[in-house]
């Protein structure tokens, strides 16, 4: 906790800002655009969500508490965005989320950036049937194995309400595996 | 794979399958430093120019008080206006919880509700049997 401390004062430190933030993307990148990726599912829309993502990052950082992790005041910043993005493009667009979600995800074998097999295919279509956020917490857990206390942080809800939530999620995308 | 015995925890994990342009994580951090350092450069505050009469300026302004100000005294009222950054902020930190949403209607709204979302019972089965919360509801 102490090397973050160090870290946030470097960051807001003008004369170490720099070589600072270039850091923060450096760490952070990865991790952000996967988790945003799982919601707007794909590529040049993850890509600005990210970017909106450090803006807000860097504006804000002078506001940081400090009452949660650096990473996961990150992360919840980055959800947030990309729900509200997904949220906004589908009023644009006039449909919900859901169905928007849900046709992204049957033409993700025309998706450049999408070089999945048909197993993939698969439980991307098992994952968009599931509940908004049981979809959240489920590829928070799978794809990304990010551990629930952590999570809990990010998603402003109790562990036990999130492990609930993963084998609910697990239990429904088996039966929908052993369907097709 | 046997799909007929599938069970998430016991096949090898099976990755999301998404991709990203070659070179993307290398490149991102340099391109959106140049953009931010670009946006910066838009949003100065221009000067004012160097007028040889500011005092032609200056009694435009006095003007334009002086007239505006019983105006604003008669009319202004107090509101609140939520500063973005702030606003943006708050979302940052807090999950607004349904409880807090309902707290916010009074009965008027609540009635209105009731009549413009006529939910059958069957409806509300669906939505129930996929809350992940279902769990706790029933314990309270």
């Amino acid at each position: 906790m102490q090397d973050e401390k160090d870290f946030i004062r470097e960051l807001l430190n003008p004369k170490t800002q720099n070589a600072a933030f270039q850091k923060l993307l450096r760490d952070y990148q990865r991790p952000l655009y996967n988790q945003i990726r799982n919601i707007v599912l794909n590529h040049d829309d993850t890509d600005d969500v990210l970017q909106n993502t450090f803006v807000k990052v860097f504006q804000h950082l002078k506001n940081f508490k400090g009452d949660s992790k650096l990473f996961s005041w990150m992360y919840r910043i980055a959800t947030n965005e990309a729900i509200t993005f997904i949220n906004q493009k589908s009023r644009r667009n006039g449909t919900t989320s859901e169905a928007m979600q849900t046709r992204i995800v049957e033409n993700l074998k025309a998706d450049d950036y999408f070089d999945g097999s048909e197993i993939q295919i698969k439980l991307q279509k098992a994952i968009v049937l599931l509940p908004q956020k049981q979809q959240l917490v489920f590829k928070m857990r799978y794809y990304d194995e990010i551990k629930y206390e952590d999570m809990s942080e990010i998603l402003g809800t109790s562990v036990g309400a999130l492990k609930a939530s993963y084998h609910h999620a697990v239990k429904k995308i088996e039966d929908y595996m052993k369907s097709c | 794979m046997d799909m007929k015995q599938f069970k998430l925890d016991k096949e090898p994990k099976i990755s999301s399958g998404f991709s990203t342009p070659d070179g993307y994580f290398d490149l991102f951090s340099d391109t959106f430093l140049a953009q931010l350092a670009s946006d910066d450069k838009e949003i100065q505050v221009l000067s004012l120019s160097k007028s040889k009469k500011p005092w032609y300026y200056a009694i435009a302004a006095v003007s334009v008080i002086m007239l505006a100000f019983p105006i604003y005294t008669k009319f202004a009222s107090y509101s609140e206006e939520i500063d973005s950054l702030a606003f943006d902020n708050y979302l940052a930190y807090h999950v607004v919880s349904e409880e807090v949403l309902v707290d916010l209607l009074d009965q008027e709204d609540i009635d209105t509700m009731a009549t413009e979302f006529n939910v059958e019972d069957a409806v509300i089965e669906e939505a129930l049997q996929f809350n992940s919360n279902l769990q706790e509801y029933l314990i309270d």
